[in-house]
Order: structure tokens, then sequence, then C-alpha cells
């Protein structure tokens, strides 16, 4: 079903919206004071209902009250009506044209690299999505944002020969997808994330030291926890698993994680 | 070796692959009792025959023998326990005939080297020779004879000088005899001097034979190396103090006896029963000889009843009852005097309460649990078991440790857990530190009433069954009161791994680090050890990295709301996701930030999503809870829509990992009051819940 993604913010009585992405999903079922009215010229196409929760924050203190989830948006939906206990707080229209994008792809991906964008209206967002099996998949790897520029940590991606990047882009009515042409991204295979301890702690002597890890293999995307090998600089072998309380000599040393060929490390100082 | 063994009765026959051989715990069998004691001189005699090869052994090898011999019972366990102390954690014995290869590694090269220094001095002491004889002799003056005086053996042909190897023996008051110093030897006369505990008997030559060499030490290294059993074979040994000699012959004249001598010997002095219950009434015995005189004399405790005077050199006393609600010490000392001089004696008696160990309660506890364990567990997650004891003491005695009347501490305590399903028994170690201490009206909400352990990861699966034995440890020498003993049957059920995807959030306008993955596992910590998560339960995705502008900066209070809001949006945005899991987003540990964390309670269609400022782990649960769709507990504070919890915990909460303890009352985990721990429902919930998102 056609949708749009919801977003808002109710603070000091005001309400305001994040502009939404049209995509396919079920709108909310959830009864609640919100009320939102997908329009088409000032009349209501579809309604959807959601509750307005307050926020858990900490320390405690007064936070805002927010909505988030997926809204009816039918096809022919030009305008968003939105009310709070059957008050109208906002409603808001389509600009009048489509929204037009330009896209700078970057010519690889194989490190730090940026997405340009620019669309055609003010006050759009874009946020991005990344597949490594031709489009099968799809993984968000940025946040919504309205910067013309979107950082890509290529490191941190899966290897694949049909990769893309697909940039999706709106005005909060209409939503551009525009996909990149294929690129090819070595695998990662297994990667290796020391948990604990944190690089450059210090730690008392003569007590026992919680070493975590955790193996993952990117393009399976699973997690390995089995045979993970530790070991100091300072005092040789620590341990073998995904959590080890081992001893550590004193001084500084690098504590090291091998697995499956994998390695992390973290320098650390003791007493 | 292993045929010796095999050969002895107690193995003859079909069922020795079940049987195992018990050197530790007590047997109503008499042919293993009489095994037990043979394997350890097999054990002696093997350690004579190596150590005098010269082979040495290690501590490892000597702990395997003890584990082969253990019985896998509580009570063996226990006196494995005061034998190996830290080395409780290792596997359990292997049945016949695996151990009997231990016991042949043992022997071949792997008893304490202690062990085999006392058995080498055995084998040496043992070859060593001599012969006693008491010829020439025609008188001994004077008579009677005191320690330390000179005493004169006349008679004729003794040669002019005291030949090679040949000693005096004079006769000891405890029945054998000992070498005296010679002071002059001529033909006619030898005069020695007497030993300090010289008595009645007879006076003579020795002539020994071979190097001299102590023996007594392998006693105690076998006690210690094997236990109970060992030091009933070897207790010989305490008595060798010289080298193998024959005292001299007595003459049939009595030409060379010494009627009397020596100062007063103390037969017995005693009392029976040497401890008491309140009320009881210990009776002191005496025997004493050789003594002109004797007095007895009360150190501490209640004073002795009137004794005839003289006091005769035998006799006893009953004292009155020792009554009171404290424990009671009486102490006597047995004064005997001669003309050689004195001999004292000391006895003494002990009233107290016996306790009537019970167990009337374990629990079994990951988070929290009621008295009858209704709280699901989840299999292979750090778990605690508390068990409670009843000391059987009801009139107020006190036994003055601290712990107040009726109660008793210091109780040596075995847990086991065995797995119904598959056999396999696990010892759970030794105890937490505490009092370790027993009485009535035990209080659940405090974590030192009960003896509390931990179990082994490897034993919390499935159908077990934890079985506790528990002793109050005697004076040394006592008999143990007879071990109290529960159990208590759980189950331990599967629980999937919950998924996360970590944001890593850059926040340029901070002046704060970056968060790492290690601040990402830092906040998991609260959850791991509140929540229904096994062990390892936590799969995480790679971290997407994330770099806020300066227009979103997280020191305004409205940013934090929109990231939350923008992290909740993206997951609608790409139809087919591989993979998933709760959002968490670590923020750099910025002190100014207006939030520590925020996140949505109710997430309706969207995947739960929080943002945690890192080094902020303590309020991770609260934040989890939420995740799993849980709702605020209404304390005044926390803000609505509210869930159905309690404002407080109905029963005590444990953190297993850090032994932090929640009593009944404290707040619920999903208010903003503290202290705070997950109730039951809390738990229950989670318990259904995970995996979410």
């Amino acid at each position: 079903m056609r949708v749009l993604t919801f977003g808002a913010v109710l603070q000091d009585g005001e309400l305001e919206l994040q502009p939404g992405f049209v995509t396919e999903g079920e709108p909310s079922q959830e009864k609640g004071e919100l009320t939102v009215e997908a329009l088409a010229g000032g009349r209501p196409l579809a309604i959807t209902t959601m509750p307005l929760d307050t926020l858990c924050g900490h320390p405690s203190g007064t936070t805002a009250r927010a909505a988030v989830g997926l809204v009816a948006f039918p096809e022919r939906a030009t305008g968003l009506r939105v009310s709070l206990d059957g008050k109208v707080s906002l409603e808001r229209t389509a600009p009048p044209s489509d929204v037009e994008v330009n896209v700078e792809w970057p010519t690889s991906l194989s490190g730090a690299e940026t997405v340009g964008w620019r669309a055609s209206t003010d006050a759009c967002l874009a946020s991005l999505g990344y597949s490594n099996d031709g489009g099968k998949t799809w993984t968000p790897i940025a946040l919504p944002t309205a910067r013309d520029t979107i950082d890509i940590h290529a490191g941190t991606l899966l290897g694949g020969r049909e990769v893309h990047l697909e940039l999706i882009v709106t005005d909060g009515f209409r939503t551009d997808r525009i996909r990149s042409n294929a690129y090819e991204v070595e695998p990662q295979g297994w990667v290796l994330w020391i948990l604990s301890p944190p690089a450059g702690a210090r730690l008392p002597a003569g007590e026992p030291v919680q070493l975590a890890a955790q193996g993952y293999h990117f393009e399976e995307r699973r997690a390995g926890f089995d045979g993970i090998e530790w070991e100091s600089s300072a005092g040789g072998g620590l341990g073998t698993g995904a959590r080890v309380l081992a001893m550590l000599e004193p001084g500084e040393q690098t504590i090291t994680a091998r697995m499956y060929g994998a390695t992390a490390e973290v320098r650390v100082s003791v007493g | 070796m292993s045929e010796l063994v095999l050969g002895h009765p107690a193995l003859a026959g079909d069922g020795r692959p079940e049987m195992q051989l018990r050197l530790f715990g007590p047997t109503d069998d008499d042919g293993l009792e009489v095994l037990r004691g043979h394997s350890v001189g097999y054990l002696v005699a093997g350690a004579v025959a190596l150590g005098l090869t010269g082979q040495d052994v290690g501590d490892d090898l000597a702990a395997g023998l003890i584990h082969a011999a253990a019985d896998p019972g509580p009570e063996s366990l226990l006196q494995r326990a005061q034998l190996l102390r830290e080395r409780l954690f290792e596997p359990p014995p292997p049945v016949i005939p695996e151990w009997l290869e231990e016991i042949d590694r043992f022997v071949e090269r792997d008893c304490f080297a202690g062990v085999l220094k006392a058995i080498v001095e055995i084998g040496q002491w043992a070859g060593s020779r001599s012969s006693s004889y008491s010829t020439g002799i025609t008188n001994v003056t004077p008579s009677p004879v005191c320690g330390r005086s000179q005493v004169t053996l006349h008679g004729a042909g003794f040669g002019q000088t005291q030949p090679a190897g040949v000693v005096v023996y004079v006769p000891t008051s405890g029945g054998g005899c000992r070498e005296a110093k010679v002071d002059s030897w001529s033909d006619l006369a030898v005069i020695v001097q007497a030993p300090d505990d010289i008595g009645s008997g007879c006076v003579g030559f020795v002539k020994l034979g071979g190097e001299y060499h102590e023996p007594q030490g392998v006693t105690g290294e076998l006690t210690t190396c094997i236990g109970a059993a060992a030091e009933v074979w070897t207790r010989g040994f305490e008595r060798v103090g010289r080298p193998i000699v024959s005292c001299p012959p007595c003459l049939p004249g009595g030409q060379n006896r010494i009627r009397a001598g020596g100062k007063p010997v103390v037969n017995r002095f005693r009392f029976s029963p040497e401890l008491v219950q309140p009320g009881g009434q210990p009776t002191l015995e005496w025997n004493v000889a050789n003594a002109t005189d004797i007095q007895i004399t009360t150190l501490s405790g209640p004073p002795l009843p009137p004794a005839p005077t003289p006091i005769p050199l035998a006799g006893l006393i009953t004292l009155p009852p020792v009554t009171g609600l404290a424990p009671v010490t009486g102490q006597y000392r047995l004064t005997a005097r001669n003309a050689c001089g004195v001999t004292t004696a000391d006895a003494e008696f002990s009233m107290r309460r016996t306790p009537l160990l019970s167990v009337t309660r374990i629990e079994v506890v990951q988070s929290i649990q009621t008295p009858t364990n209704t709280v699901r567990l989840v299999a292979n997650r750090r778990t605690a078991v508390r068990v409670f004891v009843d000391s059987g003491i009801s009139d107020g005695f006190d036994f003055g440790t601290g712990l107040g009347p009726n109660r008793v501490g210091d109780l040596h305590a075995v847990l086991v857990a065995e797995n119904l399903d598959t056999g396999v028994v696990l010892d759970c170690g030794l105890p937490w530190p505490g009092p370790r201490q027993a009485g009535p009206g035990l209080n659940r909400d405090v974590l030192t009433d009960s003896i509390n352990f931990d179990v082994p990861l490897a034993a919390c699966d499935g159908n077990v069954q934890f079985r506790a034995t528990i002793m109050q440890p005697g004076p040394p020498g006592s008999a143990p009161a007879a071990p109290a003993s529960g159990n208590v049957q759980v189950s331990f059920t599967p629980r999937s791994s919950q998924m996360f995807l970590p944001f890593l959030v850059t926040d340029p306008s901070s002046a704060s680090p970056p968060p790492t993955m290690a601040d990402f596992y830092a906040c998991l910590a609260g959850p791991a050890e509140a929540h229904p998560f096994p062990e390892n339960g936590f799969i995480i995705n790679p971290a997407l990295p994330l770099t806020l502008s300066g227009a979103e900066a997280l020191s305004s209070n409205a940013n934090w709301y929109w990231l939350l809001v923008r992290l909740q949006t993206n997951t609608f945005l790409f139809a087919s996701q591989p993979v998933g899991g709760v959002r968490m987003a670590i923020v750099p540990n910025d002190s100014s930030y207006p939030w520590g964390e925020l996140t949505l309670p109710r997430t309706g269609a969207g995947v739960p999503t929080m943002l945690v400022r890192a080094g902020l782990a303590e309020t991770c649960t609260h934040e989890m809870g939420h995740a799993a769709g849980l709702l605020h507990v209404n304390d005044g504070m926390a803000g609505g829509p509210y869930g159905g919890l309690a404002l407080t915990i109905s029963d005590p909460g444990l953190n297993v990992t850090t032994r932090t303890f929640f009593p009944s009352g404290s707040f619920e985990a999903m208010s903003y009051s503290g202290p705070q721990w997950p109730s039951i429902l809390h738990w229950e919930h989670m318990f259904n819940s995970v995996p979410f998102a």
C-alpha cells in the first residue's frame, strides 16, 4: 500500500512535522490522539490515526511528545492535515511541481566517499541505501538529511560484484528514488570487533579483566563467537572465547583478538 | 600396580565397571574400607620403590589421583574441597578402569615430592639393623632413678672403653627404651645420664647397625595427599622417633631392672564427653602412675566439685549440669609430683548447642525469583543459587559469633548440579563470601541470610536438579554433625539471541571523542545482567557511522528528538533490509548534552530505537524495556502512558554478575526512581519478547 512516513514532535504546544517519504507499507492501525488526513484538493482521501507518546528521557525531565509511523497516502494525495484531539494543528500542501534531482555518484567505493545531490525545490530531505546483491535487498546507510552531501564509509560496506547506491529524495509529498550504476566492492569476509576493554583503557592491576569480542562475516551476514583467541603483547596467550576473564600483566600492552584470519587490537594500560 | 588392585576381592566380579574406588567419604562397605586401606598401602609401597630410585613427581598428577579416587558425592566433595581448595573446578573423576591408570601414573611419577622424600627416608630407616644384650650387668643404682641423674650399671666384662657401635639403652615411661648418654665406661661400671622420660624397665646395651633416618614425615605428607585412610595406614610411623632397635632383654634375676624411675606418668586426664549440650554433665577422669601427690586445678570455666583429699591416683568427677545460652569452655590442669619431678596434663570440655541443620529452601536466580522458583530461567545464562538453612536452634542460644541468637555461621556447603537429561553432574564450587549461616526465620531480603553459589554455565541447560549439602565443622578431632541436604529441580529454557544495529554518531560540535563499539557494548551490560538474555546473547550487526551537521548538533534539545525520529523513519524506507535489530545510536559522552538517553516507549510499527550517550550503561535496562514494548511505571516522575507493572518489585532481585542485591520493595526498572530492578512481570515480558525488532 502506498504510504507516507510520518514523524512529528509536539513541543511547547507546537506540532512540528518531518517531511515524509513515499514508500510501500501498512499504515498505522493504532488508535490515538493524532489524526492524519491525506488530502486532494482540500478533501480527505484517507485517514490514519496514531498515538502521540511522551519520549522517555534520562535524566528525568520534561520531554516532548512524538509520533513516528506510516500514514495512508493515495496516489492522488497532494496534501496533509494533522489534527490533535480533533483540532487541526497543521496542514501542508505539496509544491506545485515535481522534484527534480541531480546526483553526483562517487566513481568508486573504496574508502571515504561522498554522494552529492541537489533538488529542484527547497526543504527536501534525502536518504541513501546500499545493495550488494543487485538491488534485491537494501541497507540504509544514512539518515534523512537536508545536507547536499552524504558521506559514505566504504570500509563498513558489504562487498559484491553488483553493488548499487540508491538516493531517496522527498519534498514531503513526492519521493524520487535514483539508483547508481553498479560498483564492484571487495568482499570484507570476517571482521572482528573488540567490545571490551575499550581502546586506551586504564585498567587496575591484579583484577581480572573482561575481554569480549564478536566476529562478523559481512557478506554472509552472520555473527561468530567461537574460536576467538586472545593474547597480550605483555603476557602471551589470554584464552579463547567470545568472553574471557583474564589477568593482565602490569604495564602498557596491546591486546589482540584473532578469528578466522581476522584480527583486532586495542592498546591498554594496566596498573 | 593395576594387577594388584584388580586382584583385590572387592573388585572381583562382574560389577567392577560400575564401582569406583572411594578413598574419601563415608562407607558402610567393610570390603571397600579394607580396599581403601590397601590402596594406600599399595601407594606407599610403590612410592617406596620409586622414592629409592630418585624419581620426582608434580602436584598435577597428585591432584589427578585425588580426583581419580574421589567419590562425586557431596560429602566427598567437601573433603576434596578441603584438600584441593582452589582446584575444585576440575573434571569429575573417571570410573574404573580409567582411574587405575591414574594410580599407576601416580605411583610411577606423580605423588607429592614431600611424600617421596618421606618414603625415601622410610626405605633407608627400614634398612637399618641392630641387636641388644644385657650381658655382664649385676646391679643398677640408684633406685629410684630420676631424669637427668646418673645411673650406674655395675658388673664385669664391659671392656675398658666403650666399644664402637655400642650404646646404652634405658627404659622410658612410655614403655619403650631410649639411648642414654654415656658419662664414663670401665670394665666394671658404666655410668650414663638418665633421660627426662626414664621409667621402669631393663637397662642394657644396643649394638647399632646402618644409618639412622627419621621416617615420621610420611604420615603427615600422605594424610595431606590422600586423607584419613592414609593417616590410619601410616599411623604407626608417628611413634617412630629412633632407629629400629629391640630394647635390652631383662636378665632372669632382675639384675638390670630399674624398679621405679622418672617423673610421674599421667595415663589419662580427660573429659567424657568432651562436648555437651546445655544442661549436660561432663565427667573428668584421671589415672596417674608413679606419683606421690596430685592436684587438679581449674584454669577456666566452672569450678570442679570437691574431690577427696588426698586426691587418689585414679578417679573421676562429674560436673553439675552446665547451663546457659552461650558457649562454655572448661579447662583444667592435673599436676602430679614425686621425688623426680612434676608432670602436668590438661583437659578441656565444651558446652554448646549442636545445630540440627536442615535445608529449608533453594532458590535459583537469574535476575529475580519467587520462593518456589516459578520465574522461568534462560539456558546458558549466568545463574546463582541461594540455599537457606535452618539451624534447628530456637532457644536463643548465641554462639557469640556476631550473627545473633539461634544462628550458626562458617558452615561448609557444597552444591552440585545434575543435568537430569544427560546425567552430567557438575560441582558449583565455593560459595560466595559471607557468613554462610543457618538460622530460623531467614530473610529472603538479606543476601547473606542464604548461602549463595554461582552455577557453572555448562550446568544451566535443560532439566537440572540442584543438590545442596551443608555441614557444620566441629572442633578438630570431633565427629562432625550429620550433614543437612536439600534439592530443587528447575528447567532452563533456550532463548534466541537479540540482534542490534548500532549507529555510532559523531557530533562535530562536541569536544568529546566519537563513540566506539566498546561504548556500544558497555551500554549492553545493563540489559545483559538484568534481562533474560543468554550468555553471548547479543548479535551485533556492523555499526553504521553517522556524522551530524552543525545544525543537527546534539547540544540542542530538539535535535535529540529529531535524530530519534529520523532513525526510526529510516527503517521504513527500504522494504527489504537484510539486517535489523534494535536500533541503538551511541552519541559522544558529552556531559553538556541535555539528555543521556532518549527513546520512544511505544514504537507502533517502527523498529525499537534509542539514543544513548556513551558511558551511561545503567539506564540501558530501562530503555531496553521500552524497546521490548514496556511502558513506564507511574512513580510521579516518569511520563505516561503507563503499563501494568507495579511500582516496586515483589521479590528480591539479584544481579548475578556484580552480586548486587535488590530487596523486595525496590523500585521497578521502568520507573525513574532508584534503586531499581526488573520485576517478575518485567522479566516475563522480556522472556516472551526476546528476540524483538
